[in-house]
């Protein structure tokens, strides 16, 4: 049929239908409104099945219909289903629930049973945990991370409570996930049990659950958080552990203050393991902290010194700088002196409330206590914290000396992305540009000079 | 100006004569692999505007397997080619087609979906024509120009059934430390957002300059009023104090609605008011410093560059909320997969055209109200200022013929 | 005066030219809503110098700021403009906004004066302001041998969204180039007569449209619209 046909065949209905009112809303608009639904979820076409859809999602409310369209789950095929499940989740209707959990007992496809599993994260209640908890030992992945991310989101008032008993007695690997679960669900009424897990015997509890405590753990928890620390073993378990004390820390704002809350928080495990906290202690930071932190990292045991200058090296400011850099300029050994200088480098390039010139200062005087190719180059590398067109000018003669110029021009290139910066001194960062552009050997860093040049934007990749 | 409205590439894979005139369907980039979906299953896309945030939104699509990128447009020669190119690369054949103008590129049935970066007084017309060609859409932010713009885009997206989704990552990426709390009820009800950005965007006098690039000059323009070419007129880079068309009128609310894309997108998320619009602008002005409160129906207040307040401080109250669940991307790949996750499935994307409309909206409301220097009640059911004709003639601005919405 | 020297600079501004000397006229015309006086006073002003020999960005600014404070008394002026290549826009931008009918009835009494693209700016300005009154001098255009004209009409009936410019889509019988705008207006009106209230027209519009012989595009359309209609009575 040609279109000029289709449109006198409108027009001949228009004339007519349209001074013609349609009699009143009735309950048969209704049910032919369902019929129109239904009808459409086995259209071939999903453009169609998805404007079904979307009337099942926000269009005819009422329970009666809820049921009438979960009634149709198992009248579809199992792309039909996934569809369904989800237009019902959205709906919000709990109504729909019974035949969800009907589906998800009955069904075999995978992709139904996920469908199922995310459904009654949005449509379940408390009654549904021991099926989402179990569905966590599932064997296909989807099928475990759906009853994660239900169990993240399942509402309620007794959820959270609910599922702190069962992470209590549950075994080590599902305790894992209902912690993690718990922390995503901010369910902060639930710490005692976590806590507890803060000194489980098995590693991975432990951290999971001193992970959690770090995203909803409180101030007035840290002292209970310190058996973790302890319990934590050496190495990366001990540096999440202190990470994660450390970021309770940070939720107090006073400085002061915050030293304090951590001081007596410490203090609780007795005074003869006061040296096992020095590098929590350092990443916690503060002004009252410093001389005694300090003056460790300058007495007269060795072993100890090596602690000090570690807790000052992870503080999180740039308030030590100046007692790395005497400890540097001071030291005798040779690899204390490297311990401070790397401290020094790191401290001083810290994005904290300085400004930028402040921090390219620090590197001017990180450059000129160097004593090896390694150093300088990690001076240069630092200086990227230093958003300025004098960083610029600082690192650019580096290009020229063969041994530096590629960790310059990877420097020069991050500071070209600040684009404030750039289009501020836009001629002189076009002649950079095209150093770098000359000099690079990598192409990621050419690209982005390029870029940069061209007034375009890159973006970071993802870290894995 | 012309319609375009086609059959789908659904439809199109119906009449076999016809694919021969595309070259998609016979390329070897195009045949199913071990680790692609079958060409069937992918989405076939096309950019528009490829200039800078364009490049990276083509960046993300041409690297997903599901996707396969057919078609290029910019009305400068040199990005087109450039974006030609890249598209040639990844699939190691000459297949992609390039134009200079996004009619044709709409016209063809083979294409699902497209991605937007123009300037911004381009944006509905692009997304509109596209929704009337049955093409889904990821359009870079800020969506609209004007406030008469946002509900026609939606309108359009709603008419056919089509997937648009706008462009800010940030409103979910940058700031989900401050939605999760929120959210979980741990500040109680929110009571204000500060949101600190700007400028606002100026009258472009700049002066004719020769023409360096090979540039489409009257399709740049569009529907923007006639002026004579100037490379900053028409550059493409992030400035938003003169150096770039993000800085002027015509083609950009300014910094309040560039980076107010992102924040009022956030704030707006974080206190989930997203599906709503402001009921009044309050002007202030203290010590000769001026800023705004937009007041929402819940009794939410979002400060515009409030004093001594920094960007994105929140205020909480005792008033207890129940915990809810945050919403998110699907799929995979960010944003992107996001928007791609939805074509397939026919949801509503993360940052779906009226959520994305109602941040940008904020951002011309408060244009609108610096503007004018006073006070406004906005209806947002009948997208009009209440009481004050003056704000109602900034609601929209006549557009250069052809051009229309 | 500040307001008296930046009329001045208006005769010698340009592109190029330094926009602060100017600027008083734009901060005026913002404060201008509740002083009837000061308003009547700038847009003399600014009429004056739209018809004096000032740059086309000069005027170009004028228009602007009538964008704000043009009333009544600016409507011929601009009016005048329509049939001029390189300020019929800026005419335009200004009358567009200007509320009332008469800016409506000058746009339309200059339709038959207009050709080309011009012309097809005044019809969009018609759309953009919805004007009922202008259904039947649109539906005439419908059958305009320029498709451009005719496509633009739809566009505008779509826009003004009334039973009668709905009526008026429906029975025009487009050439093959012109079926989908006609249709997507068709739908647009379809759309506002939903939102007035008045589902029963709404939906035989859609039914309409949902015939077999329709494109995919326009039967999925219409199907959504039919949902919504029943949606809204059931």
């Amino acid at each position: 049929m040609s279109w000029r046909y289709v449109f006198s065949f409108v027009a001949c209905l228009a004339t007519g239908l349209l001074l013609t009112p349609l009699a009143a809303a009735d309950d048969n608009q209704t049910t032919e409104l369902r019929q129109q639904i239904v009808a459409l979820l086995s259209n071939p076409d999903r453009e169609f099945r998805a404007a079904g859809l979307d009337q099942i999602r926000t269009g005819v409310k009422g329970t009666e219909h809820t049921q009438f369209f979960a009634s149709q789950l198992a009248k579809l095929p199992p792309d039909g289903q996934v569809a369904l499940l989800g237009a019902l989740a959205d709906r919000g209707d709990a109504a729909a629930r019974p035949a969800v959990l009907t589906l998800l007992k009955s069904g075999q496809n995978e992709a139904v049973r996920v469908a199922a599993i995310a459904a009654l994260g949005k449509l379940g209640d408390a009654s549904d945990l021991p099926t989402l908890i179990g569905l966590l030992s599932a064997q296909a992945d989807a099928e475990r991370n759906a009853a994660r991310s239900s169990l993240v989101r399942l509402g309620g008032p007794t959820v959270s409570a609910d599922i702190a008993a069962a992470t209590a007695k549950a075994p080590p690997s599902e305790k894992v996930t209902l912690l993690e679960v718990l922390a995503s669900r901010r369910a902060r009424g639930q710490v005692k049990t976590i806590i507890t897990a803060s000194t489980d015997d098995n590693a991975q509890v432990r951290m999971a659950a001193m992970s959690a405590l770090g995203r909803v753990g409180q101030p007035e928890q840290l002292g209970e958080m310190i058996p973790g620390v302890l319990k934590a073993e050496k190495g990366g378990e001990r540096d999440a552990a202190e990470r994660n004390v450390a970021q309770v820390c940070a939720k107090i704002e006073n400085e002061d203050q915050r030293g304090e809350a951590l001081i007596k928080a410490v203090e609780q495990a007795g005074k003869e393991q006061s040296d096992q906290f020095l590098s929590l202690i350092g990443r916690v930071g503060g002004k009252k902290l410093i001389d005694y932190v300090a003056g460790i990292a300058t007495g007269p045991d060795t072993a100890r010194r090596k602690l000090g200058i570690d807790a000052l090296s992870k503080w999180p400011n740039s308030s030590v700088a100046d007692k790395l850099l005497e400890i540097t300029k001071n030291a005798t050994d040779a690899a204390e002196r490297n311990q401070a200088f790397q401290g020094f480098v790191k401290i001083g390039a810290t994005r904290d409330n300085r400004n930028d010139q402040q921090r390219l200062e620090r590197m001017r005087q990180a450059m000129d206590i160097a004593k090896t190719p390694e150093e300088r180059a990690l001076v240069i590398n630092r200086t990227r914290t230093s958003y300025s067109v004098e960083a610029v000018r600082f690192v650019l003669p580096y290009v020229e000396k063969e041994e530096f110029a590629q960790i310059a021009c990877e420097t020069l290139v991050e500071i070209s992305h600040h684009r404030e910066v750039r289009d501020r001194n836009k001629a002189e960062f076009d002649k950079v540009l095209d150093k770098i552009i000359a000099t690079s050997k990598d192409a990621v860093v050419i690209d982005r000079a390029g870029r940069y040049k061209r007034g375009e934007t890159w973006t970071r990749p993802k870290a894995e | 100006m012309s319609t375009i409205q086609q059959s789908t590439r659904r439809d199109f894979l119906k009449t076999a004569s016809a694919a021969a005139l595309v070259p998609y369907f016979y390329t070897a980039s195009a045949r199913a692999s071990a680790d692609r979906p079958p060409p069937s299953d992918r989405i076939v896309m096309g950019g528009i505007g490829i200039g800078n945030m364009g490049r990276g939104d083509q960046g993300a699509f041409l690297g997903r397997k599901d996707v396969q990128y057919v078609a290029v447009c910019d009305v400068r020669e040199e990005f087109r080619n450039h974006a030609k190119a890249q598209v040639d690369g990844r699939y190691n054949n000459k297949d992609c087609q390039a134009y200079n103008d996004f009619r044709e590129l709409l016209a063809r049935p083979d294409i699902d979906a497209v991605h937007i970066a123009t300037p911004d007084h381009w944006h509905a017309i692009m997304v509109i024509e596209a929704c009337r060609a049955g093409k889904d859409v990821y359009c870079q932010k800020p969506e609209t120009l004007t406030l008469r713009e946002g509900p026609l885009m939606v309108a359009a997206a709603r008419r056919y059934g089509r997937v648009v989704s706008g462009g800010s990552q940030r409103v979910l990426e940058d700031y989900r430390k401050q939605v999760d709390p929120v959210w979980a009820g741990e500040l109680g009800k929110l009571k204000s957002i500060n949101v600190s950005v700007g400028p606002l965007p100026q009258l472009c006098n700049l002066p004719a300059e020769d023409m360096t690039e090979k540039i489409d000059w009257d399709l740049w323009l569009g529907p923007a009023p006639w002026a004579p070419y100037n490379s900053k007129r028409c550059s493409g880079s992030f400035s938003i104090n003169g150096a770039s068309w993000r800085s002027f009128i015509d083609y950009s609310g300014g910094g309040m609605t560039d980076w107010g894309a992102h924040h009022f997108g956030g704030a707006t998320f974080i206190a989930d008011v997203r599906e709503q619009q402001p009921v009044e602008v309050k002007f202030h002005q203290d010590n000769g410093q001026t800023y705004l409160s937009y007041h929402y129906p819940n009794g939410f207040v979002l400060y515009h560059n409030r004093p001594n307040t920094p960007n994105l401080a929140l205020e909480g109250s005792s008033e207890e909320v129940a915990p809810k669940p945050v919403p998110g991307y699907q799929g995979e790949g960010g944003i992107y997969g996001d928007f791609i996750h939805c074509v397939k499935t026919r949801e509503k994307p993360f940052r779906d055209i009226e959520l994305a409309v109602n941040t940008a909206a904020v951002a011309h409301l408060g244009n609108i109200a610096y503007t004018l220097q006073r006070s406004l009640k906005w209806d947002s059911a009948k997208q009009e200022f209440v009481g004050d004709a003056d704000a109602n003639r900034l609601t929209d601005r006549a557009r250069r013929e052809p051009w229309a919405i | 005066m500040p307001l008296d020297d930046a009329f001045q600079a208006l005769k010698t501004y340009d592109w190029g030219t330094d926009r602060a000397p100017v600027t008083p006229i734009t901060e005026a015309v913002a404060a201008a809503q509740s002083n009837a006086e000061a308003r009547q006073d700038l847009e003399s002003r600014l009429l004056a110098a739209l018809s004096s020999d000032i740059s086309r960005d000069a005027k170009d600014f004028v228009c602007r700021m009538l964008t704000i404070v043009g009333s009544t008394a600016a409507i011929s002026a601009l009016a005048a403009l329509l049939p001029d290549e390189q300020l019929s826009h800026m005419a335009r931008y200004a009358l567009e906004r200007i509320t009332g009918p008469e800016a409506s009835q000058a746009l339309r009494d200059a339709l038959p004066k207009l050709a080309g693209k011009l012309k097809l700016g005044a019809i969009g300005s018609l759309g953009v302001r919805r004007d009922s009154a202008s259904v039947s001098a649109l539906a005439n255009l419908l059958k305009d041998a320029d498709p451009a004209v005719a496509r633009a009409a739809a566009q505008a009936l779509g826009l003004i969204g009334t039973p009668a410019a709905a009526h008026a889509l429906l029975q025009a019988q487009p050439a093959a180039p012109l079926q989908a705008a006609v249709t997507d207006a068709t739908l647009a009106c379809a759309e506002a007569i939903l939102a007035a209230n008045d589902p029963a027209t709404a939906l035989k519009i859609y039914q309409t449209l949902a015939a077999d012989t329709q494109p995919r595009l326009v039967r999925l359309a219409a199907t959504r619209g039919q949902l919504a209609c029943a949606a809204r009575t059931a």
